[in-house]
């Protein structure tokens, strides 16, 4: 269990991966899995001029 | 099967694409070097330890281009290659080849500075369409209707910093159906297509475009694969629309999402993605 930077949800994800990203339950932010052990999360990186597929 | 094949999967983030590749592998049994594009560093010499072939799926141009350059310097195979990945990733390059090999597509000019951009734009004629040379997903897409919004959009863009925005591409505006045809090539295959639908005249599924299964019509297969051929081949997500005198290629993408192409299609992308790249690794 760890809190949403954003708005401090407590936000509890199993099962994912190093570098997933996955919006905030409660305000939606585009969160990235830091780590599983413990469970510990940052923003998403922002999206650059030059992301695309 | 691995073969003893250890595939390098360099990203930015891991979204359900990348989740998707990597379940692909662990079934498969194949190892999986994961190359964090924020993190990995090159040095002049190639490192102990390389994976023997990189996937790239990096969502920063920048960044693809100067990795897939390095891993191949280090004689790593990458997919796609960092010709595919600067030709299919910079428009400007690409709208060039596929006219160069006859490929159908839009009429284009590219201007250089906001003064030449309006010439540009006189010569397409109204509505025009102003992209970014590099960039996906729809954004800072803008449609030209006549000639105020045309000095009014290149002013704005004028006072963007970023030097991406002092190259203008310009094309002509198509009238299509509400939708457009997305066809996902693999090697020498079509392997999914679907049809964007958006009320939108940006049919971009990151926009909520919906999606729907396309038939492979011949037409579409021959001009995907010639499209696909034409920038050099190997994963590539080839966008087309259907304009009044047929198919038209607007765009070839070098490191494809396919998290909704799957979704309406049921075909398996990201195993045949690593299947393609485990047959391209060095062996």
């Amino acid at each position: 269990m760890t809190n949403c930077p954003e708005c401090d949800a407590k936000v509890e994800k199993h099962g994912m991966l190093l570098g997933e990203v996955f919006p905030c339950p409660d305000c939606g932010t585009e969160l990235e899995v830091l780590g599983n052990t413990p469970f510990s999360i940052q923003p998403a990186p922002k999206e650059a001029e030059d992301w695309g597929e | 099967m691995s073969n003893g094949v250890r595939l390098g999967v360099f990203y930015t983030i891991i979204r359900p694409e990348e989740k998707a590749i990597l379940a692909a592998a662990e079934a498969r049994g194949i190892p999986v070097v994961r190359l964090d594009d924020g993190v990995v560093t090159f040095g002049l010499e190639p490192p102990a330890d390389l994976p023997d072939v990189v996937l790239n799926r990096s969502v920063s141009h920048t960044r693809s281009l100067y990795a897939v350059h390095c891993y191949s310097a280090y004689g790593v195979p990458t997919v796609n290659t960092p010709s595919v990945v600067e030709l299919a990733g910079d428009k400007v390059l690409c709208s060039l080849r596929l006219a160069e090999r006859h490929i159908p597509t839009p009429r284009t000019v590219v201007a250089l500075s906001p003064e030449a951009a309006m010439t540009a734009i006189e010569q397409i004629g109204y509505p025009a369409v102003l992209k970014p040379a590099i960039g996906s997903w729809g954004r800072l897409m803008a449609k030209v209707d006549n000639a105020e919004d045309a000095l009014q959009i290149l002013e704005h863009k004028s006072a963007l910093s970023s030097p991406i925005h002092s190259v203008f591409y310009v094309q002509e505006f198509v009238p299509k159906p509400d939708r457009d045809v997305r066809a996902f090539v693999v090697g020498n295959e079509v392997v999914a297509a679907m049809y964007r639908r958006s009320a939108d005249w940006r049919t971009n599924a990151a926009r909520g475009a919906s999606a729907e299964a396309a038939p492979h019509s011949s037409e579409l297969v021959d001009l995907a694969l010639r499209a696909a051929e034409a920038v050099g081949g190997g994963v590539l997500a080839v966008d087309l629309m259907e304009s009044p005198s047929g198919l038209v290629v607007h765009e070839v993408n070098p490191t494809p999402e396919f998290k909704t192409l799957a979704a309406a299609t049921g075909v398996d992308i990201a195993g045949k993605v690593v299947d393609y790249a485990v047959g391209v690794a060095r062996r």
